[in-house]
């Protein structure tokens, strides 16, 4: 669905992405983390064909980005960090607008703009001028804005920040329902507790640089964080650990040794069989969930070490 | 209908501006008829009032059409949709300008029936205001569109200086300029002035147009090359030289009168797409890395705009040069065209590649007023100075002897330009380095 090659882009005197490689596939929702600086916007704008990067490929429902921005837009939306609207239109309007501007067709302009309006929970606002509406009420527009068209990828940049809790929890469950629809999201945010809620997969950027994509769910299965603790002390508990292959992150918090598993749960148990086998007396022993927020701050720590 | 038409439109048209514009026309034309019932009160009024309602108002609503989206910041959402950058210019340009054209029609329906003219002076009449009117539209789009090109969120200065000017030279003249006897000499041939400036004014017209929606594509982000640009070039070129008057002249035979005016027209266009469009080390990382992977199309795209014109204006400086008679390429005679072109030519290269220099080397302010200042220092201050100071002998050094010695000039400034050069490419290379060093931030 999105596929990117070496893409590198410069502001002058800073190397904003360097050499990013990636593939997305259909029907995902990718989380786009990374500090601010990383480079998330830039990226995004780049896959909206919005700028011009100074090397590399870009390919979306295989129509090359950077050679063919126009009809590529066709197939794309985008939601910017600093939207805004057309003010002194109606909500019914700004639709009609985009949605004719992205070659929808005349006759089905005004079913379009009435079932996308529902979707998003503005139907009843389609003759009030987008001036007169709340901040939540206008990322809802905006967000009509970018997928009224039907694009197969919605590219969305801190689509969440300046909303109440409420809207967040609503703004999740449109991206899970756009994601059944067949459509692929790169959400982009600093609020990793909400992109956890409907994020398939992660992508992590630093310095311009891809440190991490990887899937969510799948990685859950084989890669596991543990807490193991025993009547024996930690000390004896890390030093049994750190003999499994298996093994890996090891760090002692207290009286608690957490580490990664990378291992299915018959392993999980041959693990437990053995510390137990040493004569340790363990007291705990868990798979602790990851969250994004660990598993982020895990990347990133790895990527530091590299 | 064109989206963006139809969004403008809504935007601009309301039925209070539909009754209130024609009502304050013809009253204002009703009001002069009682003091003057000649009509050549009204007949003028309406005209003035065609022009500034056009040009002025029409002007301004034409480049707000993009910079109102920079301010209200939905440029994107302009920028992210399928319409094409032609269909987006026109849309622009008929759309956001629509309430002026209204009014400045009921002005022009107003001169028309009290003018008292025969049919066709009207329609050439008609046909020239409304050229013009489109004329200066589209330049404010494309100041528009250059200062938004350069994060300036403001139309560029230039376009508003030509069409204010257009304007200053047009209300005075205008009633001159339309009158149906008057002639001029094209290319030696008597041609009645009127229908000649109305065809000119479409023309120009049409090329601007054409150069907005080139404009558009660049802030689309949609890859252009520079063939419009030369091709424009030419088209000047030619116009400029119908009026030179020399073609009969022996010493100028027409094709070497027209390489020159090529040569000086390249040369003005040069500086102003420098000035407009400031070549950055990007564009020119993204230049050099097209021409490394032998993919000329893309670099072609990504030259600076100024140095394909640039190109071309040094190649009919060599070429006016070369058409020259042997006699000539001395330094006696003052009529050395070919040299004095490419001396202008190798100046105009001096000067823009210094403004890149700057681009690359200055952190704080605006590379064009540090260009401007240096450039004074250099073909001003400099060679004013030095006489005062008993150092007469070194001002060729600054300031060339363009017509008493232009073979000489062509030698100083071929060293000016390679010292400026040497200064660009090791400025290039430091932030090449720069950034080789830091990848990331």
């Amino acid at each position: 669905m999105i596929e990117v090659r070496g893409l590198s882009y410069e502001y002058p005197g800073l190397r904003a992405l360097a050499d990013v490689s990636f593939d997305i596939a259909r029907g995902t929702i990718t989380a786009l983390v990374g500090p601010n600086g990383a480079g998330k916007t830039t990226l995004l704008r780049c896959l909206a064909g919005m700028e011009r990067p100074l090397s590399g490929s870009i390919r979306v429902n295989d129509i090359d980005v950077i050679e063919e921005p126009r009809r590529s837009h066709r197939h794309v939306g985008y939601l910017s960090d600093f939207f805004g609207l057309y003010d002194k239109l109606t909500v019914r309007q700004c639709l009609r607008y985009v949605g004719a501007a992205n070659g929808l067709a005349a006759d089905a302009l005004a079913a379009t703009v009435a079932d996308t309006a529902a979707e998003l929970g503005i139907h009843e606002r389609l003759d009030q001028r987008t001036g007169e509406l709340s901040r939540g009420l206008r990322q809802r527009v905006a967000i009509a804005q970018a997928i009224i068209h039907g694009p197969t990828v919605v590219l969305l940049d801190e689509p969440a920040s300046g909303l109440d809790p409420e809207a967040r929890y609503a703004l999740g469950e449109l991206f899970l329902t756009l994601r059944r629809r067949g459509m692929t999201l790169l959400v982009s945010s600093h609020i990793l507790a909400e992109l956890e809620a409907y994020s398939t997969h992660m992508l992590i950027l630093r310095g311009g640089q891809l440190v991490e994509h990887r899937a969510l769910a799948q990685s859950l299965e084989t890669t596991t964080h543990m807490e193991v603790r025993s009547l024996d002390g930690a000390a004896s508990l890390g030093a049994a650990l750190a003999r499994e292959a298996l093994v890996t992150e090891l760090a002692v918090d207290g009286d608690t040794v957490r580490f990664t598993f990378k291992g299915d749960e018959q392993q999980r148990a041959a693990l437990l069989h053995a510390l137990l086998t040493t004569g340790l007396r363990v007291s705990h022993f868990a798979a602790v969930a990851e969250d994004l927020q660990q598993s982020y701050i895990n990347s990133i720590t790895r990527g530091q070490a590299r | 209908m064109n989206p963006e038409l139809e969004r403008n439109l809504w935007l601009e048209v309301s039925l209070h501006k539909l009754l209130l514009i024609p009502a304050l026309v013809f009253a204002a034309a009703a009001l002069v008829h009682a003091t003057d019932p000649t009509g050549i009160g009204v007949n003028k009024l309406a005209m003035t009032g065609f022009l500034v309602t056009t040009m002025v108002w029409g002007s301004r609503q034409a480049a707000n059409s993009v910079l109102e989206e920079a301010r209200s910041r939905t440029w994107d959402i302009q920028r992210m949709c399928a319409l094409s950058p032609w269909r987006m210019t026109w849309g622009k340009l008929l759309g956001a300008t629509a309430m002026s054209w209204y009014a400045g029609l009921c002005c022009l329906l107003v001169f028309v029936g009290s003018g008292g003219a025969d049919l066709r002076h009207g329609v050439e009449v008609t046909v020239l205001v409304l050229a013009v009117a489109v004329l200066t539209h589209a330049l404010s789009l494309i100041g528009a569109l250059v200062g938004l090109h350069r994060g300036e969120g403001l139309q560029s200065r230039f376009a508003n200086l030509l069409v204010v000017g257009l304007l200053v030279f047009l209300l005075p003249n205008v009633m001159n300029l339309i009158d149906p006897k008057a002639t001029l000499l094209w290319f030696e041939t008597p041609l009645k002035r009127l229908p000649f400036a109305a065809v000119a004014a479409t023309l120009f017209a049409a090329w601007a147009v054409l150069g907005a929606t080139r404009a558009m594509s660049m802030e689309l982000k949609i890859a252009t090359r520079p063939d419009a640009w030369l091709a424009f070039c030419v088209f000047a070129g030619v116009f400029i030289t119908g009026f030179s008057g020399v073609a009969p002249e022996p010493s100028l035979p027409l094709l070497r009168c027209l390489c020159a005016t090529l040569c000086v027209t390249a040369i003005v266009q040069s500086y102003i797409a420098g000035f407009s469009y400031p070549s950055d080390f990007i564009q020119m990382r993204r230049a050099e890395r097209a021409v490394a992977a032998i993919h000329y199309r893309r670099a072609l795209e990504e030259l600076p705009l100024w140095s394909v014109s640039a190109a071309f204006a040094l190649i009919m400086g060599v070429l006016t040069a070369a058409l020259g008679a042997a006699p000539e390429l001395t330094n006696q005679r003052l009529d050395n065209l070919g040299p004095v072109a490419l001396a202008g030519a190798l100046m105009m290269l001096r000067d823009l590649m210094l403004l890149s220099y700057f681009g690359m080397t200055q952190r704080r302010g605006t590379p064009e007023g540090t260009a401007i200042i240096y450039i004074g220092i250099l073909d001003g201050l400099l060679p004013a100075l030095l006489p005062q100071i008993g150092l007469s002998s070194f001002v060729p050094a600054f300031w060339p002897p363009f017509f008493s010695a232009p073979l000489t000039a062509i030698v100083i400034l071929s060293v000016h330009c390679a010292v400026v050069l040497f200064l660009a490419l090791r400025a290039y290379r430091r932030l090449e380095a720069g950034l080789n060093e830091t990848p990331g931030e």
